[in-house]
Order: C-alpha cells, then structure tokens, then sequence
C-alpha cells in the first residue's frame, strides 16, 4: 500500500487510487469540473492541478495514480496560480453574463431577470430568488426610480428596454414576486442599541436592518413625518403618500422607534447619543449642517468622512451613510447603502461575522456581435415595448405587466448559482478578461428541447454529458464534434437536441458544471 | 515528376448506394474497431462521407452514431461535403512553408477562380486543400494532384502544373503498351541499371526516367537488368541512375532526364546488333525532330547529366538503418535474406528473452520516435507485466512536418522493421502486432502491405515465426489525418476506434495499452535499428555515438542548404558538418541563421551554436530537442517570428481539443504570434507569450500540448530582437507580408511583363516606362520579382 503525504498530511491507500481519492480520505478538497464519480475519468480540465514536491511537476489529481513517497502540496500559493490560470484560460473560451446588465447596473444589485421570469409566467410563492436580504421600502422604490437598469438594457439595443419598473412595481403591488417587502419577524435580540439620525431612505434602511439583525433601533427625525427626501423632494402625484406609510410602518411593525421632531444639535446631540446608544448612524441627507457639539467628525468635499470598508466616522462607534456622505440621487442607492452600513454597525457591535453579500465574480460578455441579438431573442416575446393603458392609476395591470416582462431576454445566466466555474473564479481571485481577443466565440442558444436551454459558447469542453448520454444509451445522445479550439458538444447526424437527449435531459443539466445546459 | 497509385477514379455522378455499407462492414467487422477503415473505404468510393451511408452503419453495427460522428470530424482526412473531381493538395510542411508554399497556395485559388472562403471551384473540377506533410521536403514545394505529386514549384508554375495534369489523365486512359520484351537466359547480363522509385524520388520523375530506360533496353535490345532499389537518399540529385557494370565498376547519374536513357545506355553497353544500332540512332533523331522544342514543361533539368558521386554527402554518413541502400529492391525477400536478412531474427529464436534484451541494453538503444526514452527498459516493463495477451505496434504516424525519414525506411526496408517486430514479437510474447502508418504515406502503405504478404508467404511471420512455435500476425493500420495519433495512447484510441485523444500517463501502455493490454510501441528506425544490433553485436552500436546517445539517427535534411536528402549519421556528429559537409552549405550564397531541429516540439539551434553536436542531452541543453529527425535549415530570409507561428499554428491545428491548457493555450499564443506578424503586436505581448508558453507547458495532458512552446520560446531565447522587433512593425528578415512592401526601381525597363502576370492587377501595364506597384492592391506574392528580367522589384 503506497504511503504518500498530503499538505504534511500522511495516509496509506490501496495501489492505483488516485490523488484526489487519496486527498477526499483526508478530508482535503480539490476543485474539479471534468471528473465525475461513476464516471471514466478524462482528464480534460486541469483545475485539480496540484504539486508533486520532489519533482516540482504538476499533475491533475483527478487521474494520477499515488506512488509510495509521493509528496503532494494541495494550496500552495504556487498551486493556486497554477489554478488560476487554467481558470482564466477557460474563461476566455467561455462566453456569456453571469449577471445581466441590468442587474449591474441596480444599485440593489435585483435579481431583475429571475423576478421578470416570474412576474412573465404570474407565478406567485415559488420562491427562486437571489436575494439574500430582503428589501426595505421597495414598492417606493418602484414608484420613483429612475431606472438605470432600462438604460442598461440589452433589449433597448434591438428595439426598446424592457418596462423594468413598471413591472416590478406592479410585481409589489400585486405581490407576485412575493419575498421583497414582506413583513417580517426578528427572531431574537442583541441587548444592542443603535440610534439612527435622519428618518430618509437611507436611515429608514439601515434602521430595518439593523432591527432584522437584532438590534434595537431608535430613529431620530426633525420633520412631522419619517421619510426625508422622499416626502419632502417627490410630489405625491409620482409618489403616493399611502404607499410610502404602507412601507414606513412595515419598519414600525418591526419594533423601530420613531422620535419625529427631533433636531440634531438642538433637540438630540451627539454626545448625549453617545452615552444612551451603543452605535449612532448619522443618515441626514444632502444638506447635512455642520454637527454642534461633535468638531471630533471629520467631512470631505462631498460630505462626512468615512471609513470605506467600515463606513465609521473618524469618531469611535459613529457611523454614516447615505446622501450626507456623498449624493446618492437614487432612492435605491441609499437604501442599498443603508444596508451596507447596517452590517458595518452590526459588525461592530461584536457579532459573528456578518454574511454581507458582497459583488461575486462576474464575466462580462461584451458588446454583442453580429447576429447575437437574434440568438437572445429567442424564446423572448417580440412585442414592442407596451406603455401602460391607463386603466390603473399608476402602472400595469396585472396582465400588462405579465406581457411586458415577457420581453426580457435573460441575458443572465440560467446557472449563475450553481456555475463551479464561477465559483473556482471568485475563490481563486481569477480575472475574465486576461486573454480577451478581439473576435470572441459568437454566442448561441439553442432551444430544441422542451427543458433545456442551450447555450454552446458556455461549454467548457469537459465532456461530462458526453460519457453520461454514453454511460445512459442513448440512440443519438451528444458527441464531440472536431477537434482542437473548434471542437463543440453537438447531437449525431444533426439531430435536434430533444432527440439527442432523450433519456438524460434533466441530468445533463444537472452534470454540465456551468451554464451550458440549463434546465428551463 | 510524377507518381501513381492505385485509388480508384472517382465520379462526382454516382449514386450513393447506402448497401457500401454493408459491403465494408462484412469487409471489416462490426464494432468499434472497424470505423476508421470503414470510414476510409466511404471515403474512397465516393470522395467524401454521405450520411445516409453513415446512418445505415449505425443501423447495422454496434457502432453507435455519436462514435461514428466523433471519429469523422476528428480526423482531417475526412470530408462532409462533395469535393471536386480532383484532389489538389498543397504541401504545408516546413521545408515548403519557408520557400513560399502559402503563395503557392494562394497561386492554385487564383488560377482556378476559387473564392476566398470556399476549397472547390465551380465546375466542380478541383478542389484545393493544405496538407501537413508529403514527406518530399527536398522538392519543396510540393504539390500533390490525386496521386501525381509535382515538385519545385513556383507560382508562375502552377498554371502549367494545371494544364499537365490535364493532359496526363486523358493520355492514362489511351495509354501506349510494350511492344517488346527482352529475351531472358538467352543473353549474358553484363550489368545493372538501378534506380530508386520511392515517393520523393518518383515526385522528381523518376518513374518517367525508370520507364525510359527499360523501354530503351528493349528497343536497344541490350543485355542489361533495369531494376528499382532502395533510397540512398540523395533526393537532391534525383532522379538518380546507378550503372553498376558485372565487372564491379559503378557510375552514379544525377538529374537524369527520360531523354538520356539511350545515350547513359550506350556510354556503358552496346545494343544488340547493328540493325538494331542504326535503327536505335534514327529513332531517337526523329524523336527529337517531332519534339516541340517551345514547349515549356514544369521541371526545368541541367542540360548534362552530372557524372560521379558527392563523396563529402557520402562519406560523412554511417548506413545502419539505412544499409544497402541503392542496392536492394524494397521487395525483393530473397535479396534480403542473401545479405543477412532474418539472421538476426533466427538467432534470436534461440536466445532467451533476458539476453536479447540485455543485448539491446548494451548498446544503449534509445527510442528513436523523439523522447528517447531507453528501448531495452521499455521492452523489459513488457516483458514483466503479467498478462498474457500482449500487442505490439509499429509507430509509423511520422507527423512531423519537414520529416520523411520513416516513410524512407519503411518504403525502402520495409523487411528490416517486420524483422525489429518480430524479433520483439520472441522476446516478448507477443502475437499479435499493429504497424500504422499515416494515410498521407500511400507507397509505403502499398509497400508494407506487399511485404507482410510476402513475408507470410515465405513462413517468416504468420502461424509460426520461421521454425519456432510462436505465432506472430501483423496487420497494416491506416492513418486518417491526424499529427496527435503520433501521441502512443492517441494512437492506440486511434486502432480502438476512436477519436485520436491521448490519455494521462501512468498508467503506461507497457502495463495498460491496446485494449487494456501490455503493448510495446515503438517507432519505425527504433524496430529498423534491432537486426543489426542483434547480427553485428551491441558493442559495435555502442562504439558510435556518443555516451548518452549511442549509435546512428536519420535525419531529413532540408531547408535552405544545397543538398537535401534522407542521411543517416553517427550520433554526436556536429550540426555544422551535417550542414556545410553533407547539406553543401547554404543556397543561393545566403548565410546560415539556425537550424530548426525536432519539429514542433523542438527549437531552432542559431549559427553560433551549430557546433552543438547530434545528441539527446546536448540538444536540449541548446534549447531543441533531437525529435524524430527532421532538420530544417534557415537561412537571413527566414523570419524567426514566422517560424515560431508556422509551427504554433500546426500544434494548434492538431491539438486534440481535450485538455484546456493545449487547447486554449496554443490559440492564445497563436493569436499574439498572428498579431505579432500582422504588425499589430506590442511588447506587452512579447510577455504575455512567456506567461501563455509556461502555462501551456504546465497544465498540459500530453507531449503535444507540453512542448508546443517550445519553438517560440528558442527563438525568443536567441532571437527576442526579432519578436521586439515586429512589436513595433518592422519584419527584418523582409519575410512577413503584413510588414513589407514590394517596390520597382529604376532598374525598371518597361517591359510589362509584372503587370502582364500579377494576379491582383496591382500593377497597371505602362510600355516602356517604369511600372508601379499600388500598395494597397499588392497581396505580396512575389510575382513580379520573379518574372522582371532585370531585377528591379525589391522588398523594402
């Protein structure tokens, strides 16, 4: 039995097991993409690259047999490179978005695609979110944003963009997509307390989710009402004043404390806040006075000085967001921002380290090619843009929304959550673009079975699916067609993909390891 | 100039009947293993595979549609669609890329009015392909119509060459018959005419020379033996004529025409009677009175036939391998069993297997393939490993391009390699054995397989191995166009059946090979060198040589040097003396710059180095490798930066596709040489092609993918000033034709002729004036360089 050590890890195993079987005794993982279990092995990916230490030579651990003395090193800066670079080279034949553009370019970073693609089928309570946190005053938020996701469209390119806010507003109202402003329960209690000064959306944000987080939130305003800027700046005709109290109370049902008429430096100062709170966040808006009594906070051009990372203040346990930090100009910035700071606080308070979703990686397709608009379109409605017929006061019906969401091209990908390419990329640090070229793989979709989606210029050549049609007889199943960089995963003879895969279409999908064969 | 084989013609008309399927089936069996003939028998019929045929394969085998359509669009021999009703096929090899095969490539598309994105042209008449290697370096470049193979071309040959070919299939089909024959016994031979017919040497027509002389026997009636031998590999003198009269005397001929039989006949015999003599004399004046003398035809030969042989191209060479070459027909058994033939295999009958292979371990054998890995070490693991079914198999997938030596070998001693076979086939235990050799190879294929015959006729292999018990059957396996399946486990997937794709090693196919077996593999001079080392002893072999490479390699030489050809050398010989003893030094009066040695994988040695002498250890140290033998000569026009992208473009192309670091790697490097000697480059690029080679190197599954950077990064260690130089958009060497331009002098004398042959029409016909060219048109094909008469066209 050859004995072999492992990043300083010795083990014992039978003649012929592999390194990677060798490494799964020892609990250690080793990224993989082309290796599947009870299927032959073909040694096509190379990201489960590691190092033999006395030779230096690197060898994938998915097919190298364990010889007696063999010393392998699994996570070695050396072997991460060695990763890293495999992944780059694969990103650059892989072609397509892990997000959309639309999605990049919201401030709350929504999931707009996958919240079209229910508001399209009006299916509510299937919950396929990506949300990790829920969203504060977001019905608001879809009356009045000015929508730089429809500028960022990729619909507007053929015709016009996609209706987004009308439709996720009608998607709130009528509750379709169902988990974005939902009332909510805190489940338990910190013991900490943090007051909020500034009652607009950001404090309103970071006042919600630092209550979700379990802490007592007290806010602090000096108008009648909550709600900043957006009571004071937007006329009810864009915004109605029920829906905006709608929302504010979904924050009061929370358990946050509102003290309305409250003046920073007249009413409420900052060191007495000090004494009575564990945590102040400053949310005062655009035109934020100089702070009486706190010469210690330190402002830039723009507004209050923070801590990029942190969003603290140059004074201890106090915070800052929103527009009195820099001008948000969009009420889905500051919300978003008020999130960000209320895990900076929460982080702050001691807790256990806050699950902030933070941006993962993303690969960027690019300015679309010659004919790539028609690949998108397909199975997209082709309608032109639809304007609102007037019969609601503000908005679409529940049917106009449906139609108009059914445009959306999903230039997201099917398998953003599940892609291990995407997953190696963001774990190894790895960069998209190293070894883009002027003329990339032109993009496909091919939508000839019923349940799956196709898209060729995501393969990564792995040959999962190959073995596994193979391993499953099917008549025709899928093949490698060609060989070197032109070599794809086609059907025999030209058959259709429904009559490639005739068995094995679900678990195809669920083997592909990126976004190549989706299930839809 | 010209050879045939026997591929049946092929009409573009007939019906495709889907039964041929069933016909090759019952031909060939019914699994897996069968595709690729199966395929090629399609293929061969009908010029292309229908799919209709292919289904009906599936229909009734067990071969499964996805494995036929994996293997046909695999390997580059296979068609999908129609071609034309001939096949033209351009040499890409080195030897022809570096004298212009890309602009003769060019030339045939213009010529016959092909689009830019389409191979055939629309009568359907001819379709244009690039090959990888017609192993006929020494002519490059070289063209192969159907099986007509034309050498020394030039682009304002290609309409010729168009029109000969023409010609030549409709006087095939009248044809002229032998109207005498020579009487036998009946006359005392006094001596020999030997000429060598393999593919290179019948691509420079001697077939014609071949058949010129035996007819002019027979008219001549003279008592003398017009016989084919093995190559001597002088392929730059070719065709070559040896006189060798009963006495012992013997005359080498050079450059010898069809016109000259008669008269290197008469030098040396005499016609039979002086009836005969007189008529012979009338007959040939009158020949040359019917000859149209303004009749320009393709080759251009020296008008005097050269007497005498080059004894410095001689004299440096050591024939093992290559022994009695120029002296024995290829198929002639009893000629090989008289010089020693199979008595290295009879002894070995009785030698155990422990001593044959420490015999082979004294001399220090080496794999000759390229990796040179020890052969006795490798033939012992076989020997170990416990199975009792056992394969043994032949590496004759030479793909290398600029290298021909196994095509010599195995088209002119094709019964040495059986004897290497069988003599590991007692050492073994091994009964059955695979010899594979790649389709662009059609003589050797013909000649191996007539050897085999004769060979199992005689009782040398087949149910028994001469007088012993052991069995030993050999089958011939066909290539289908694929430089990987040179790879040994590629090459098994490719007798499997399958698509041409290496697998990681261990396990090594001595343990885990062909179908799971313990198989030896082993390449076509590793088998060719065993008899003699087992007849003349290990110590001899090992005498030659230096320590670590010990006895003689082959080398294709080719390039820019005076004299190519097939040479055998003893190992630690000094590349310089193999270039200017045996090559003759540079063409044309140019200078050396390097030598490019191993191919693909290998490097380009510069001309300060050339004295790194001809061994394993010390070529890689040079930052080549020794490789299978190919050595390509360049001279101060060869751009390096075009070589390293002529040879990353090949890997790229033959890259399986499996593993990411070769398939993506080689196109990322690729696409910056491109940019490079596009003159779009940048000097970060330079780097990034450093980072890309050591990645490729690193993550890759087999030898292909591992040493495909290592042309780019030789010529980056000897000749960065090159590559700093196209990064700013300057080619030095004047090759790169994104970077230069063709320019006319005052030297211009106006007589049109440029204008008249530029196939672009970039230049506008102005009589008696100085001509221009237009820049932008210009598509640098060097035409009018070549046709001025007074040297006025310069590159700048």
């Amino acid at each position: 039995m050859p004995a072999v050590r492992i990043d300083n890890r010795g083990v014992k195993v039978p003649s012929g097991t592999t390194i990677l079987e060798a490494a799964q005794r020892l609990g250690i993982e080793i990224p993989t993409l082309c290796h599947m279990e009870s299927i032959d092995r073909f040694t096509s990916c190379m990201v489960c690259l590691v190092q033999e230490s006395v030779t230096g030579r690197f060898l994938p651990s998915c097919s190298a047999p364990v010889t007696d003395g063999m010393v392998i090193e699994t996570n070695t800066e050396a072997v991460r490179e060695a990763r890293r670079n495999i992944l780059e080279l694969l990103l650059r034949e892989h072609v397509g978005d892990c997000e959309s553009p639309c999605t990049r370019a919201c401030p709350l970073y929504l999931d707009i695609p996958v919240m079209l693609g229910k508001i399209a089928r009006d299916m509510s309570g299937r919950v396929r979110s990506t949300q990790l946190t829920p969203i504060p005053l977001f019905r608001t938020i879809e009356y009045i944003c000015p929508a730089p996701c429809e500028r960022a469209c990729r619909r507007g390119s053929y015709d016009e963009p996609v209706s987004i806010r009308l439709a996720l507003q009608a998607a709130a109202e009528y509750r379709i997509t169902g988990d974005t402003s939902e009332a909510l329960t805190v489940s338990h209690s910190s013991g900490k307390k943090v007051a909020v000064v500034g009652a607009g959306p950001a404090g309103l944000s970071a006042a919600y989710h630092l209550r979700l987080l379990g802490h007592d939130c007290t806010i602090f305003d000096d108008q009648d009402e909550p709600g900043g800027s957006l009571r004071t700046q937007i006329p009810k005709e864009r915004l109605p004043r029920p829906v905006l109290d709608h929302e504010i109370n979904r924050i009061r049902e929370l358990g946050v404390i509102f003290l309305m008429n409250r003046s920073l430096g007249k009413d409420v100062d900052l060191r007495d806040l000090r004494r009575r709170f564990d945590a102040i966040v400053i949310t005062t808006g655009i035109a934020t006075p100089v702070i009486a009594g706190s010469p210690g906070i330190r402002r830039t051009e723009q507004g209050i000085q923070i801590n990029r990372e942190t969003f603290e203040t140059s004074l201890e346990g106090i915070f800052a967001g929103g527009s009195a930090v820099r001008p948000c100009r969009i009420a889905a910035r500051s919300v978003a921002n008020g999130r960000s700071v209320a895990f900076g606080v929460h982080r702050y308070l001691g807790e256990c380290e806050a699950d902030v979703p933070g941006k993962r990686f993303d690969l960027h397709m690019g300015t679309l090619r010659d004919g790539e608009m028609d690949a998108f379109l397909q199975g997209a409605s082709r309608s032109p843009r639809i304007h609102p017929s007037g019969e609601n006061e503000y908005g679409f019906t529940r049917e106009e929304a449906a139609r108009e969401s059914a445009r959306c091209l999903h230039c997201d990908c099917g398998k953003k959550d599940a892609c291990l390419l995407r997953t190696y990329a963001h774990e190894y640090g790895a960069t998209g673009h190293r070894y883009r070229v002027q003329e990339r793989t032109r993009y496909e979709r091919i939508l000839e079975h019923p349940h799956i989606l196709y898209e060729p210029s995501k393969c990564i050549k792995c040959g999962r699916c190959v073995r596994l049609t193979e391993q499953r007889n099917e008549h025709y199943g899928l093949y490698f067609k060609g060989r070197s960089y032109s070599v794809c995963v086609a059907v025999p003879f030209g058959e259709t993909l429904a009559r490639g895969l005739e068995k094995s279409a679900l678990e195809c999908t669920e083997a592909c390891p990126t976004g190549a064969l989706v299930a839809r | 100039m010209k050879q045939r084989t026997s591929h049946a013609a092929v009409d573009i008309n007939e019906e495709i009947d889907v039964h041929a399927a069933d016909e090759f089936l019952d031909l060939f069996g019914r699994d897996r293993s069968a595709v690729i003939p199966v395929l090629q028998a399609i293929q061969n019929r009908y010029n292309y595979l229908p799919e209709p045929i292919l289904r009906r394969v599936c229909e009734i085998s067990r071969i499964r549609p996805a494995e036929i359509e994996g293997v046909a669009t695999f390997y580059a021999q296979f068609r999908f669609t129609p071609a034309g009703r001939h096949r033209i096929k351009v040499c890409i090899g080195t030897a022809c890329h570096v004298k212009g095969a890309e602009k003769i490539f060019d030339a045939f598309k213009y010529q016959l009015s092909i689009p830019e994105q389409e191979d055939t042209d629309k009568q359907r008449l001819f379709t244009v392909d690039k090959v990888a290697c017609l192993g006929c370096c020494m002519l490059a470049p070289a063209v192969q119509i159907d099986d007509v193979t034309y050498g020394y071309l030039d682009t304002q040959k290609v309409a010729g060459v168009v029109q000969d070919f023409l010609a030549s299939q409709e006087t095939t089909e009248t044809g002229t018959k032998q109207k005498h024959t020579l009487l036998r016994g009946q006359i005392r031979i006094e001596g020999e005419v030997r000429m060598c017919t393999c593919s290179s040497c019948t691509a420079a027509g001697a077939a014609d020379v071949y058949r010129a002389f035996k007819r002019r026997v027979n008219e001549m009636g003279m008592p003398v033996d017009v016989k084919t031998v093995g190559c001597t590999g002088i392929s730059y003198e070719a065709p070559l004529v040896e006189v060798a009269l009963s006495g012992g005397k013997r005359f080498q001929y050079g450059r010898v025409r069809p016109d000259d039989a008669g008269d290197l006949l008469s030098r040396h015999f005499k016609p039979a009677g002086l009836s005969r003599r007189i008529t012979s004399t009338a007959s040939r004046f009158m020949e040359r009175l019917l000859k149209d003398e303004l009749l320009d035809p393709p080759i251009r030969y020296p008008a005097e036939p050269r007497q005498g042989f080059d004894s410095l191209y001689w004299g440096t060479q050591r024939h093992i391998v290559t022994e009695l070459c120029g002296t024995l027909d290829p198929l002639d058994l009893q000629r090989y069993v008289e010089k020693h033939g199979f008595e290295a295999l009879r002894r070995c009958s009785e030698l155990s297997p422990g001593v044959i292979i420490e015999t082979i371990a004294r001399s220090g054998l080496r794999g000759r393939g390229g990796a040179g890995y020890p052969t006795a070490r490798k033939w012992s693991s076989v020997l170990e490993a416990g199975d009792e079914t056992k394969y043994l198999i032949c590496n004759g997938d030479e793909g290398d391009p600029g290298a021909f030596m196994d095509r010599m070998i195995l088209e002119s001693f094709p019964f040495r390699v059986i004897e290497g076979m069988a003599i590991a086939s007692l050492t073994l235990g091994v009964r059955r054995g695979f010899i594979y050799i790649r389709a662009e190879y059609p003589l050797a294929i013909r000649r191996v397989r007539e050897a085999l015959r004769l060979c199992e006729e005689e009782g040398i292999i087949g149910e028994h191995i001469m007088e012993t018990e052991s069995p030993l059957h050999l089958e011939l396996v066909e290539g289908a166009g694929a430089f990987v399946s040179g790879e040994e486990t590629a090459l098994i997937a490719a007798i499997e059946g399958r698509r041409g794709m290496p697998r990681f090693r261990p396990p090594y196919p001595d343990r885990d090979g062909l179908w799971h077996k313990p198989t030896l593999v082993n390449n076509v001079e590793t088998f060719a060198l065993i008899p003699w080392i087992l007849r003349n002893g290990p110590d001899e072999f090992a005498r030659i040589g230096t320590k670590t490479s010990s006895g003689t390699k082959t080398f294709a030489l080719a390039g820019k040097i005076v004299r190519g050809g097939l040479i055998e050398v003893p190992m630690g010989i000094p590349l310089r003396d193999i270039v200017e003893t045996i090559g003759g030094g540079i063409r044309e009066g140019k200078r050396l710059k390097a030598i490019q040695v191993g191919g693909p994988s290998g490097g380009c040695v510069p001309a300060h180095l050339a004295d790194t002498p001809v061994d394993y250890d010390a070529l890689v140290a040079a930052g080549a490798i020794m490789g299978s033998g190919g050595l390509i000569v360049l001279d101060e026009s060869d751009c390096m930066v075009d070589i390293a992208r002529y040879f990353m473009a090949f890997t790229q192309r033959e890259s399986c596709g499996k593993c990411t670091s070769c398939r993506i790697g080689t196109k990322c490097m690729l696409e910056i040489l491109e940019r490079l000697c596009a003159g779009s480059g940048t000097a970060n690029d330079v780097e990034e092609l450093e980072h890309l080679a050591e990645v490729t190197r690193q993550g890759s599954l087999c030898g292909l993918g591992r040493t495909a950077p290592n042309p780019v990064l030789s010529t980056l260690r000897y000749f960065r000033d090159e590559y700093e130089a196209h990064a700013q958009g300057r080619c030095p060497a004047k090759k790169c034709r994104a970077l230069i331009t063709y320019r006319i002098t005052d030297d211009c004398i106006g007589c049109t002729r440029c204008a008249q042959n530029c196939p672009v029409d970039a230049i506008t016909m102005r009589p008696y004036e100085r001509h221009e060219i237009d820049a932008e048109t210009c598509v640098r094909c060097g035409t009018c360089m070549l046709v001025c008469p007074s040297e006025a066209v310069v590159v700048d």
